[in-house]
């Protein structure tokens, strides 16, 4: 009788968790955004949740805890309950970069486990409109006439322009010096003031200013080109190889049960199709890729983190390398 | 279009009645975010974000412009009611407009920092109306060296603003830069005193530091006595501001605007500077410089009119850049994104309805936050009566929530504490808190400038000088040093 | 009227604070005048600071002046540390606990140890507070943990 009663309660506790996963989500989720309200990842994240929210039948609460890249929302998350109900949204960069740049409270492989890569931002250089260059040529042409002459803005030493622009030097063999910022829109103002010749950073903030005839955008990270600069080269057609990639990844701590990353992801993929999120995203010229998910978004955030690691090493700004 | 055509139709757009119902419920939820310490616009903005995708595009920028000037109205009811800035830009209200609540005159206080706010703000619309595109161009001559050099100037201006021992404000603001470097540097990503506290790594944070120094140490200071004593003395009779009190300001709201109105078109920390530079300015030119400091109305009236009429004009490169000077302006930013509207210069031009729609709403919000807050006043100052055991664990809640929420950190809460005793401590011994708060908040501009104008350079100090506008305030900066020493020298030795 | 003693201590321990500054900002990297590392501005803000307050310490020493002590002759410790130590617990608490609970706790510690209320006054108080002030803020739009009960 004893013996019966026990199994029958051992069962019950195997048995309860997965009638939670069953249940899941029975209130509401947290996101997490590691970047300050406004900007293009706090919009997209929220426009993704509004449009999740259906799929999930819970509300999806997001909350901005700014900080260092994203770093301070990813360290906080790993501290937090895999039970499904908190998540991060985030740039590529606290997985792929951060650990590179300096010493981190977590290991972005084994304390988190990935949900979800949902968009991806096209990456420009541009100069002004009135500026002597019309092509990419002829940059690097004046590039490499007058070294260390090309005074180059971007929003920061290891956003994606600067680290791709570093390496074109070196393919190129031309010299610039970098002056960062503390983000998009101080860069573009330098930029428009005449105060650096060329800038770097994400499409979706450069568009109005190209259709004023403010700006003109020169060259472009991904295949596809800009619609609204269709003469831009692309890193492509210029043959230099470099694969570089700036993605929205949705995170969860580490240990999260299959069953509820499986719902998450059905939820997150439906809700990249779905409106505000699709129109948020056009406007705002964010590629939605192909839906990568769980072990396969790890392989690619490790892939991606490896071509980090050479760009930063050879940009100078390796951890280790520092003083 | 010409300014009559333009005026007729944002008007056209701003009195429909679903966009006055939208600027009031942004000016109104702004007011009540504003009052509350630390709580900043940010967080209410974003949270509607997603409600204005279902809003028209004007409808949605006027609610989210109105919630951000009335977070501004907000923010110095606190500074004058109970020494907690509201935003970075009132700290320096807290200098003269809580002394004044302490003399019974919180009325006076609050009705001139509203009254002042409407008259700095109306007129910094009106330039922006007229002067908007000419006056963008001419901010966006301001690059970094520009900036370093408008910091020099600062910095020293600070010092005209020390009530006691000029050499411990000196202290005090040094020692507010070398706080403002905790965190990763911008250049390197090294961390900087962060003691491996991850929470650490963007800095302190300016509302606990700020709401320990001036709340918290505040509360603790006034522990002392009998609790039960009236903290703020009683002046039956005085809600609004006298014709005495009129007089007196008149001319630092004439200043306030106008030194407001330009500082405010510098993207990035307009209305700081505009509130102590007016400040200082005040002080300076009054016949009565030694009372600054114990609730000289000219302390408030110019430092609110200023700072709100910053406010107004940082809308300028917004408007017609489609720059986002600051955070805020970002929200608004990606709110017009949303809307398919790209902020930039041709939003003026493709859309004069939402340009001018929400030019003309901000007079109306402005008209609407004077109109809701003046009958306010009446209210506050009843609030202030009640006995300070009661009054003070409900502002330390209010300081609690406020600095908890801005990044729900509880390391926040901490450092508010911490900074709590180190105000208390500081007050004590004759140090004062303001100086500490302008140059944190200086300081990484400052180095920011500096940093950038060397990679500019490629690391040739020249460029500082031989750039018209850097040279021209560095040579400010010399002179306003002269002129500090000289006046030191003619006033008495103040006792160390 | 702060009292000697109180500003040396203070001065010493500017002074101290500088040092320890200097020290670690040239770990950190200088860089030179034309290309300033991470910590360039910190040692010279630290080392103007550490000038100041050895320039005050010379002072204080050369010409005493004044009473010795004087400035912390008010000071209510206790009370200090119950004050900052209930705000202190309200950050620890309040994630685990949630909003309104947290708040319960802080409010009934300081009507009750510092505003001397009467305890049933206290608790009665601090529950209303919590429970308006949870309902409130929430409406308001800031996003307050709820904690096991939910508030």
């Amino acid at each position: 009788m004893n013996r019966f009663l026990l199994a029958s309660l051992a069962l019950l506790m195997l048995a309860a968790p997965l009638a939670a996963d069953e249940a899941f989500p029975t209130r509401p989720i947290t996101v997490w955004v590691g970047f300050p309200a406004g900007g293009g990842t706090d919009i997209l994240t929220r426009a993704l949740a509004e449009s999740a929210e259906k799929a999930l039948g819970q509300k999806i609460v997001v909350v901005n805890k700014p900080g260092a890249s994203g770093t301070v929302a990813t360290t906080e998350l790993t501290r937090a309950k895999p039970d499904g109900y908190t998540l991060v949204s985030n740039t590529d960069t606290p997985i792929t970069r951060s650990p590179h740049l300096r010493d981190l409270d977590y290991d972005p492989f084994r304390d988190l486990t990935p949900i979800m890569l949902y968009g991806r931002y096209k990456v420009t250089w541009a100069v002004r409109e009135d500026s002597p260059y019309k092509t990419w040529k002829d940059v690097v042409e004046w590039a490499k006439k007058n070294p260390g002459q090309l005074t180059f803005g971007h929003p920061g030493v290891a956003s994606t322009p600067n680290l791709v622009l570093t390496k074109i030097a070196a393919k190129e063999g031309f010299t610039f010096r970098n002056v960062p910022f503390a983000g998009d829109a101080p860069a573009i103002t330098a930029l428009l003031g005449g105060h650096v010749l060329m800038i770097g950073g994400s499409s979706s903030s450069y568009a109005g200013y190209v259709q004023a005839k403010r700006m003109r955008i020169l060259l472009v990270n991904e295949r596809e080109g800009l619609d609204y600069a269709p003469q831009a080269l692309t890193i492509e057609k210029a043959g230099y190889g470099i694969e570089s990639a700036t993605v929205l990844v949705i995170t969860a701590p580490k240990d999260l049960p299959r069953p509820i990353a499986a719902k998450l992801e059905k939820a997150f993929i439906d809700a990249t199709r779905k409106e505000p999120f699709v129109g948020v995203a056009r406007k705002s010229e964010t590629i939605i890729p192909e839906p990568l998910t769980g072990a396969a978004l790890g392989d690619y955030l490790r892939k991606l983190a490896a071509s980090y690691e050479v760009l930063i090493k050879e940009a100078g700004l390796y951890k280790s390398e520092k003083k | 279009m010409d300014t009559f055509h333009a005026i007729a139709l944002g008007l056209g757009v701003a009195l429909q009645p679903l966009n006055l119902f939208f600027c009031f419920v942004g000016v109104f939820v702004g007011t009540l975010i504003g009052v509350l310490p630390g709580i900043g616009p940010v967080g209410t903005m974003s949270l509607l974000l997603p409600i204005t995708f279902h809003l028209s595009p004007v409808g949605a920028i006027i609610m989210l412009a109105g919630i951000y000037y009335g977070a501004q109205y907000g923010g110095s009811t606190t500074s004058i009611l109970v020494n907690i800035p509201g935003e970075a830009s009132s700290i320096v209200t807290c200098l003269d407009g809580y002394q004044m609540a302490r003399n019974g005159r919180a009325g006076p206080a609050l009705g001139m920092a509203a009254l002042g706010s409407f008259i700095g703000g109306s007129v910094a619309i009106v330039g922006l109306m007229l002067l908007a595109v000419p006056l963008a161009e001419a901010a966006l001559s301001f690059g970094p060296p520009e900036y370093f050099a408008l910091m020099c100037v600062s910095l020293v201006v600070l010092t005209f603003l020390s009530r006691g021992s000029m050499g411990k404000s000196l202290m005090m603001g040094v020692l507010g830069l070398l706080l403002s470097f905790v965190g990763l540097d911008m250049f390197t990503s090294v961390p900087r005193f962060t003691f491996g506290v991850n929470e650490l790594s963007d800095g302190i944070g300016l509302i606990p530091l700020v709401m320990g120094l001036f709340g918290v140490a505040e509360i603790l200071l006034n522990l002392e006595g009998e609790m039960k004593r009236e903290i703020y003395a009683t002046r039956l009779g005085e809600i609004l501001p006298t014709a005495r009190d009129w007089v007196a300001a008149r001319w630092s709201i004439v200043r306030g605007t106008v030194i407001g109105f330009f500082l405010g078109i510098l993207p990035g920390g307009g209305a700081v500077l505009a509130s102590f530079v007016s400040y200082a300015v005040e002080r300076r030119l009054s016949r009565h410089p030694e009372r600054f400091g114990t609730g000289v109305i000219e302390g408030v009236a110019g430092p609110e009119t200023a700072n709100n009429a910053a406010a107004q004009s940082s809308f300028i490169p917004l408007l017609a850049l489609g720059i986002p000077p600051n955070v805020v302006r970002a929200v608004l930013f990606g709110g017009l994104l949303i809307h398919g509207i790209q902020p930039g210069p041709l939003v003026m031009q493709q859309r004069p309805d939402l340009f001018w729609g929400v030019v003309m709403s901000m007079f109306v919000g402005n008209a609407m936050l004077l109109a809701l807050n003046l009958p306010l006043v009446g209210m506050w100052v009843r609030l202030l009566r009640v006995p300070y055991d009661v009054l003070f664990p409900l502002i330390l809640l209010f300081c609690a929530i406020g600095v908890y929420s801005v990044n729900n950190s509880r390391t926040d809460v901490y450092l508010m504490v911490l900074f709590g005793l180190v105000g208390y401590l500081m007050q004590k011994l004759g140090y004062e808190p303001a100086p500490l708060a302008l140059a944190y908040v200086l300081g990484p501009i400052l180095e920011t400038a500096l940093r950038q104008s060397l990679a500019l350079s490629g690391g040739s100090l020249s460029i500082f000088v031989t750039r018209p506008i850097s040279a021209a305030s560095m040579l400010l900066v010399v002179v306003l040093l002269i002129v500090q020493l000289f006046s030191r020298r003619s006033s008495p030795k103040e006792t160390t | 009227m702060s009292g000697r003693l109180g500003d040396l201590a203070a001065s010493a321990l500017l002074l101290a604070l500088a040092g320890a500054t200097c020290v670690g900002s040239w770990r950190l990297g200088l860089g030179d005048v034309h290309n300033p590392g991470p910590g360039f501005m910190p040692l010279a803000a630290a080392a103007l600071l550490g000038l100041m307050a050895l320039g005050q310490l010379v002072r204080l020493a050369a010409h005493p002046r004044g009473a010795a002590t004087g400035a912390f002759a008010q000071s209510r410790w206790g009370a200090l540390a119950i004050v900052l130590g209930s705000i202190a617990a309200f950050g620890a608490l309040i994630d685990t606990l949630g909003f309104a609970p947290s708040t319960f706790l802080m409010l009934s510690v300081l009507f009750g140890a510092i505003a001397r209320k009467r305890w049933w006054v206290t608790l009665a108080a601090a529950l209303a507070i919590a429970l308006v002030a949870s309902v409130a803020f929430r409406a308001l739009g800031l996003q307050l943990p709820p904690g096991p009960l939910g508030l």
